[in-house]
This record gives structure tokens, sequence and C-alpha cells, in this order.
């Protein structure tokens, strides 16, 4: 069992994309680095990866943390936990204890690797009005950096998590590129129903105030494998040779890549060397100590030996800097339970994730649904505009995967088929007919940060090694739930482009939906409504320029202990409707360039 | 007897390429015998061998267009019906289409073995592919000499497979073929791979991979290679378990003629020998002045694996206990 020799340049906590992308700049310095990881070792051998690849393929829920095994010392929510609160708020059968309003209908993964694990690998950077909402559209706030600022870092993060795409389809509302620089693979070939929805998008437009709005369709910059660029050095899947080299349109991307053709977390880990980090699995840290003098000094941490037991040893460890990168939930959570870089009062609130509108029809001709990644285009059409004064931003994800998650197809159809007493070559036929038509399309929606939306922890709830349980305090303000209705109409005016008649959309939202909820209009009509969850928990230990409303400055430093980061999409300000991974990692890169600083 | 003339050479290279597309049906039905789940190590061995043998082709390939000779790959007779020596070899032995076995992975280590020392450059009846490598390698080189390389480089560049583009998922790299030097590097790649370089047990891979032979070795020995093993030491290191039992039990050297009087089973062998005709035809293309073809011919390689899979899973009528499997047969309605 290893453990920690000695005092360290750095302890990095959490071992996912952001925490292991700064372990890896620092180690790549020569600066002796401790990784401790909450969740257990896995995916350090291919075999152990296709365990996981087995686990999710007899899981009757094929939901995102389908493929790994709960652990009760280092718990995740499962999703089919928080489905549907809208009648026992609240909910405490999940590891999150849900106090509503609403759900905050998103999980996350504490395993080595992180929620890098079973993301889906869409990395938009944000658009340069993303980080002056409150002076641009008067909402929100301003970012304490400007695109121009995150630009050199996020080239950076696209080399390190691989990204695929064509910067010359990727200009979206004032995002540059530099001259000389490229993505470091080729785009992700378009699906076949990409065109589809391209040749309706053409021809559909929508008014939102005085502005019309059209659409285009382009290629979703993605962290998967494809042609390579230059001298860009394709990586195989961990602990083995020549697997996952390219995308191989397995379309399990969530929640397991089976081949490694996606990007994790494990594969920066793999690159890093070894002389130079220690990693500890299964260590979860449960305070940070601070000196008198304000700095930190030290982390206890609590080490159990296996998940079938509830024994565990503390320790403690000690470095010159400390990098909180456990997850926005998971970084809040500890610093509130050490007491920690909270004068502002700030460190939890503004949780936000990007509610998930979906809308869903059939196509008149097949559109071979369910192949490939599960988005390979978008219509970045709405990601910024006037509107954003009156309702919040979004981005439109087509899915390849028919009706995905609206439905669970296509255990529905079948369900549905043999609940008509549909059977042998007539239930092909009918499922051949429908299924292959399946269109389904997700709206990434911004959500401004507000600060009733909270992570807060209660002696109440704590797991079975002692530590707390996080408590999620949510709602969907009037500006993102206006949005969904902007949204659907979006929706229609793309479906009939596409020539799809009313009769053949299949949005509905019931009181049972997961995420269901309603919209009152101006003119007094109820309108229903629900979402899901992306996944994408931002804003809950934010940067800023000010020390009495932000957590942390620029450089994800702690504005109350200066040997202290708090890092990752919990220090985004605004949430844009980028799926924020990206940005995170690019916000650690700009941070590691201060600890380097630091350090000397 | 020796290639002494440009169009000699070009019969050579062909007669390559038929032998390199040899080794993969042979493979293919070992690798497809394993159920997802079961003896990965040794899906593994075969698949990244398999994966080698496709770079070879396209390495023979990029050397025939190179000296001016279009590849043929979509024709009948490219194909050899097994059970069948390796083309144009001295008939030492068998190849045989047959499930996961020791008696396969005998078959393997005799197409992969390494020659000897000192062992004679052979253009005909070769008894090692090396030898037979070698005497084409010999031509290329005296050929240039004689003529000048501009009689004998006569392709165009666009019609070379490109590096780092379409072969990926396996060991080693294309080398697009412009002259000699090119030539004789990517015919060593070919070689090194086969049966290790420099009569080592190693592929010259950065990454240190042991050459097919070798990989072969360890399986049948079920034991691994410690890095100072060589060829005459055999494997010294930790065992590498296989379990021949938990493999679908393929009746040896399919042919769908056999099950015409099945017609649901040969249906569905017609299927599995017209698309892998259409990946030939896909292929043919790429090699003949259109590289980027490559790109359709991995969905049709899926698409013959998903077949192939469901042919291993087909009880056989002929053989109680056996199952189906691919039969690899070129089909002109394709």
């Amino acid at each position: 069992m290893t453990t920690p020799q000695g005092s360290y340049d750095a302890i990095v906590i959490g071992a996912g994309p952001v925490g292991v992308n700064i372990a890896k700049v620092l180690t790549d310095r020569g600066k002796r680095v401790l990784l401790l990881e909450a969740g257990r070792a896995s995916g350090l051998s291919y075999d152990g990866w296709l365990s996981y690849v087995d686990t999710y393929r007899s899981a009757v829920m094929k939901e995102p943390n389908a493929p790994y095994p709960p652990n009760p010392n280092a718990p995740s929510t499962y999703a089919q936990d928080i489905l549907n609160i809208q009648h026992k708020i609240p909910i405490l059968s999940g590891y999150q204890v849900e106090r509503g309003p609403l759900s905050f209908a998103s999980t996350y993964l504490r395993s080595l690797g992180g929620t890098s694990l079973h993301w889906l690998g869409t990395c938009p950077r944000m658009v340069p009005n993303d980080f002056r909402l409150k002076t641009v559209y008067g909402v929100g706030v301003d970012w304490p950096i400007t695109y121009d600022d995150l630009q050199p870092y996020y080239c950076k993060a696209e080399w390190a998590l691989g990204v695929s795409a064509n910067k010359d389809e990727q200009g979206h509302f004032g995002i540059w590129f530099p001259p000389d620089y490229d993505y470091p693979m080729e785009r992700i070939p378009p699906s076949y129903s990409d065109g589809v929805y391209a040749q309706g998008a053409r021809k559909a437009t929508v008014r939102f105030g005085d502005h019309d709005y059209g659409m285009t369709v382009t290629s979703l910059p993605q962290a998967r494998n494809s042609i390579p660029r230059k001298d860009y050095a394709l990586s195989s899947a961990y602990g083995t040779a020549h697997v996952g080299e390219r995308c191989e349109g397995n379309a399990s991307c969530i929640p397991i890549c089976p081949v490694q053709a996606k990007y994790s977390a494990l594969r920066t880990l793999g690159q890093m060397d070894k002389n130079y980090y220690t990693l500890v699995t299964q260590a979860v840290v449960s305070r940070l100590i601070i000196n008198e003098n304000g700095r930190i000094g030290g982390v206890e941490y609590k080490r159990y030996e296996s998940e079938g037991s509830n024994q565990y040893q503390t320790g403690t460890a000690t470095a010159t800097l400390y990098i909180v990168a456990a997850h926005a939930v998971e970084s809040a959570k500890l610093l509130l339970a050490s007491g920690a870089a909270n004068s502002s009062d700030q460190v939890g609130r503004n949780l936000a994730d990007h509610p998930f509108f979906l809308t869903w029809a059939l196509n008149p001709t097949p559109v071979g649904a369910f192949r490939g990644p599960g988005q390979t285009s978008e219509i970045p059409s709405f990601r910024d505009g006037p509107f954003r004064r009156d309702f919040a931003a979004f981005r439109i994800d087509l899915g390849n995967w028919g009706w995905d998650v609206a439905t669970f197809p296509p255990n529905s159809n079948v369900y549905t088929a043999a609940a008509a007493n549909t059977f042998g070559k007539t239930l092909r036929r009918s499922l051949g007919q429908e299924i292959p038509r399946q269109l389904r399309v997700g709206y990434v929606i911004e959500q401004l940060p507000e600060p009733g939306n909270r992570v807060t922890i209660s002696r109440e709830f704590i797991d079975p090694i002692g530590c707390f349980r996080p408590v999620i305090h949510y709602n969907v303000s009037d500006y993102t739930r206006k949005a969904m209705i902007s949204a659907n109409q979006v929706s229609n005016a793309l479906f009939h482009a596409m020539g799809i008649p009313d009769a053949d959309i299949y949005t509905k939202f019931t009181p049972d939906s997961p995420g269901y909820m309603t919209y009152k209009q101006d003119d007094g009509t109820v309108v229903p409504l629900s979402f899901f969850g992306s996944g994408h928990h931002m804003g809950t230990h934010r940067m800023g320029v000010s020390r009495t409303d932000s957590v942390t400055n620029r450089y994800s430093r702690s504005w109350d202990h200066e040997n202290l980061y708090v890092v990752g999409c919990g220090g985004m300000p605004t949430t844009g409707s980028s799926n924020p991974t990206l940005t995170a990692v690019a916000m650690a890169l700009m941070a590691a360039d201060d600890m380097l600083t630091q350090l000397g | 007897m020796r290639i002494t003339d440009l169009h000699s050479l070009q019969d050579h290279l062909q007669e390559a390429l038929e032998i390199e597309h040899a080794t993969i049906p042979p493979y293919l039905c070992a690798l497809y015998s394993i159920p997802e789940g079961s003896n990965r190590e040794a899906a593994s061995v075969i698949r990244s061998v398999v994966m080698e043998e496709m770079l070879h082709m396209i390495l023979v390939a990029n050397v025939m267009n190179a000296v001016g000779r279009k590849p043929v790959l979509a024709k009948p007779g490219f194909i050899k019906p097994y059970p069948t020596p390796l083309p144009h070899s001295d008939d030492s032995f068998t190849v045989e289409l047959l499930p996961f076995s020791e008696r396969a992975l005998d078959i393997f280590l005799k197409i992969e073995r390494p020659a000897k020392v000192g062992a004679p450059p052979q253009s005909n009846r070769f008894h090692t592919l090396g030898q037979f490598y070698e005497a084409i390698e010999k031509a290329l080189t005296d050929l240039t000499k004689e003529l000048g390389p501009s009689k004998v480089f006569t392709g165009i560049e666009a019609d070379q497979v490109p590096a780092g583009r379409w072969y990926y998922g396996g060991g080693g790299e294309v080398v697009p073929v412009t002259n000699l030097e090119s030539a004789l590097r990517a015919l060593k790649e070919v070689t090194d791979q086969g049966e290790g370089l420099d009569h080592t047990i190693w592929d010259g891979d950065k990454r240190q991979e042991l050459a097919h032979y070798f990989r072969f070795a360890e399986l049948r020995a079920q034991r691994c290679f410690l890095p100072e093993d060589t060829e005459k030491s055999g494997p010294s290191g930790p065992e590498l378990p296989v379990d021949f039992d938990a493999v679908a039990p393929m009746r040896p050297n399919p042919r769908s003629d056999d099950y015409r009087a099945h017609p649901d089973i040969y249906r569905q062998m017609i299927k599995g020998n017209r698309i892998y005709t259409r990946l030939l035809q896909q292929l043919q293309a790429a090699f003949t002045g259109a590289p980027d073809a490559l790109r359709d011919a991995v969905p049709i390689m899926y698409e013959f694996r998903y077949q192939a899979e469901a042919l291993m899973r087909i009880p056989s009528p002929l053989s109680p206990g056996t199952t189906v499997g691919p039969s690899f047969e070129f089909d002109q309605n394709a």
C-alpha cells in the first residue's frame, strides 16, 4: 500500500481531469506531487477496465455510473436515486441529499479519473461574451478574466485532453484561435443525421424580440481520438498498446468507452513521470488544517483499506501548496468542513448545472439512429445574442442515439410493442420502422449564479467513514425556464423545416417526467416543462475580482489562504452554455502557472 | 532463382501481397472463435498480429505502386481455398482455418518462423517469408543499380498510402515509398514485425514489442518471455493462462459448398463471403489511386466481423458439436 513520504511541493486532492492535469504540469517541471484520490484505483489495468465494460453490459439501468460499482466509503450518486423528485423532498436515498425545491438531476463519479470516466467528451470553448455577462447584458456577473486571457490555456487544454475539431468551423461569436494553432486531431466525421438536420436548419428561422435568428449546423469539438495532426502523439488505452487509437463508434461514450478512444484523466496519469508523484487512492480528505498565520498547514485524510469495510486510518500529509480539485460539490464540502476559504460566504453557493431540455420527433425517413458518439454536431446559433438580456443562452446538441434519455429506447419501444401484444415479424417490422427515424435535440441551457442554489453540510448526514454527505438546494429560475420556452420554439421551427409534421413531434412534459416543472407566461398561462441534468456541476467556489464576493482570485488561488488553490468547474462565475470540462482544465492550467511561480 | 527484371519483381510483389493476405483468414478465424470476455490476452495477441498483417499488405502495396504495378486483390484466385500451403512457398506445411487451439498456434508459428542465420534468399518455393523478402530486396537493390532509380520507381506519389492517417490500432507505421531507401524500409518493417529484428525476439518497434513468432510462442507455451530471453531459451517469464475450451468449436476449413443442402446456413455463408469480397474491392480501390478509400474499408471490416462471429455461433449440421464459421471465398456476385 502506497503511503505519503515526507513533505511535497504540492498535494492535489482529487485525481480527475483537473487535478491530474495540474499534477502533470507540476511534475513536468520537476515538482514533487502527492495525489490523493477518494475513490478506488479504477482502470489502472486494461483488464480492470474491461471488467467495468462487463458490468455496464449486464446493467439493467445504463446510467452514467452503471459500470462503476458502488463504493460505500467514497459514495457517488446513481441516477435512479434522484429521478422524479417532485413528490418526495427531501430525497435521502442517494448519496447526495436533495433539499429541492427541484432535483439537482446530475451525478458525478468518485473514482480514479473522476467523472472523466463517464463524460461524453464534448469540448466547446466558451464565447467571449460569456466572460462579461453583466457588462454586456446586465445579468449575472463578469469573470475576473476575459476570453483573451484564457485563450492560450484553451489551446493547451485542447492538446492536453486530445480534442478533435477543425478550427475554421469553431469561430462562433468571437471565439478566435492563434494563426499557427490547430486542434491536435481532425474533426470527428459528422453523422448522417447531422446532415439531415443541416438541410432543415438552413431554412429555419425564429424571431425573439426585434431579431430574427437563423440556424447553422457545425461540427462539435470532442475529446476523442481521430486522425492526428502534425506531431500529436495518439494515446492507447491505459495499460495496453494500440487500443482506441480512433473512435470506433461503439456508441456507449456515456457511461464507458470500451477502448478508451475518449479521453479520461487516466491518459494524463499514464503520461506522468513516476519519479515525481505519489498516488494514494482510497484516501478521502476530510479536513484542511489551517495554521495560525492563515496558511494551510496540512491535510487530514481517511484511508480505508477495503470497500467492504468501514475501517479506516486517519493520516496527515503536508506540502508547500494545497490544491483542492475534488469536483465542484466535493471541493465545496471539504472547504465547508474545514472552515476554509469562506470569508466571502460564497463557498458552496451559486451551484449551477446546464439544465438539459429535450425535444424529440420522428423523421420522415431513417436517420441511422444509435450509431457513433453521442453527438457529433451542434447548432451554435443561440450561444450568444441580444436575447440574453431576457432569457438564457443555449447550445443545441444534435443527438445520435435516438430518443436517448427522453424515453430510453430501444427498450421502451419493445415494452410498448410487447404491451400491445406485438411479436415476431410484426414486432421486428414495427421497431425497424420507428427506431431508425428517431431524432432527439438537446438544449444545454445557461443558469445564472444564484446564492440560494448551494451545497451545504450537516451533522445529520454522514457517510460510513464519517465524512459529510452533500446537501443540495436547487432551483431553476425564470431566466432559464423562459429559455426552455424559446428552445421549444426553435425546436418546432427546426422540425417543421425538416418536413416533420406536428403529429410526429413527440415532445411532452407530464408530471411524471423527471425534472418536471412549469413556467407562468406573461399572459398568465402555465406551461409544463421538464429538464434533465447535464452533469455539469459549476459555481461553488467562484473566482472573482474581489475577496468580498468570490472564493478565489483569477488564478484559482484562495483569497484567504495564499498557499491554497481551489480549481475546477466550481470556479466558474457564470456558466455560458459550453460543456465546462475544457474551460475548467484551461483555468487549471492558468492556475498551474501561478503555482509554479509560487514554488519558484 | 534470381529475380532479374522489373516485370518479374512486380510479379513477386503481387505474390507477396497474396502471401500476406493468406495469413489473415486463419488469424481471423482464431480471433473470432474467442467469445468476448474469455482468453483476453490471447485475443489481444492475435488481434495485434492480424492488424500488423494488414499493415504489411499496405506496405507491399506501396512498394508495388512505387515500382509501377497496380496491386490486384479483387479477383478469383487471389484467395486460395483453405487448407492450402502458403502461396509460392516450399509447401512444407498447410495453412488451415481453425478455431483458437494448439493446432492453430502450431500453424501460426510455422507461418511466422524466423529464417535461420545465413539462410539464402528464395524468390520461389521459399522456406521462410524472410528469405522470400530477402530475394525481393536484393532484386530492388540490383535493379535500381542496373537501370537507375528513375526506371524502377516510376509510380506516382499520390497513389501511396500516407503515414499516420488510415492505419492505426496496431504496431508499426505505414511507409510511403518513393525510392529504394523507403522501399527497403517498408519491407524491413514487414520482416522485422514477423520474425524479429536481427535474429532477436523483438520487432524493432519503439514500444518494445515481440515479433509475431514470439507472441505466438508465448501463447503456445502459456508463458511470457522475459526481456533477456532468446529464441533458443524460449519464454521463461510468468505464466500466461490460456483456456482452449472457452472457444467456439468451429468446424475446420469451412466451405459454403458443404452447406448447399442447408439453405439457411448457406445463405449466411454467402453473406459473409460477399462482405469479404466487398472488403477486397474496397482495398483494391484504396491501393489503385484512391488511398482515402481506406476510411470506408473500416466499417466493412466491422461488418465482416459481426457476420463471422454470427457464423461462429451457428451449430454445424455436418459434425455434431461444431459450429459453421466464415469461409473467405471470393464471390463474383458481391
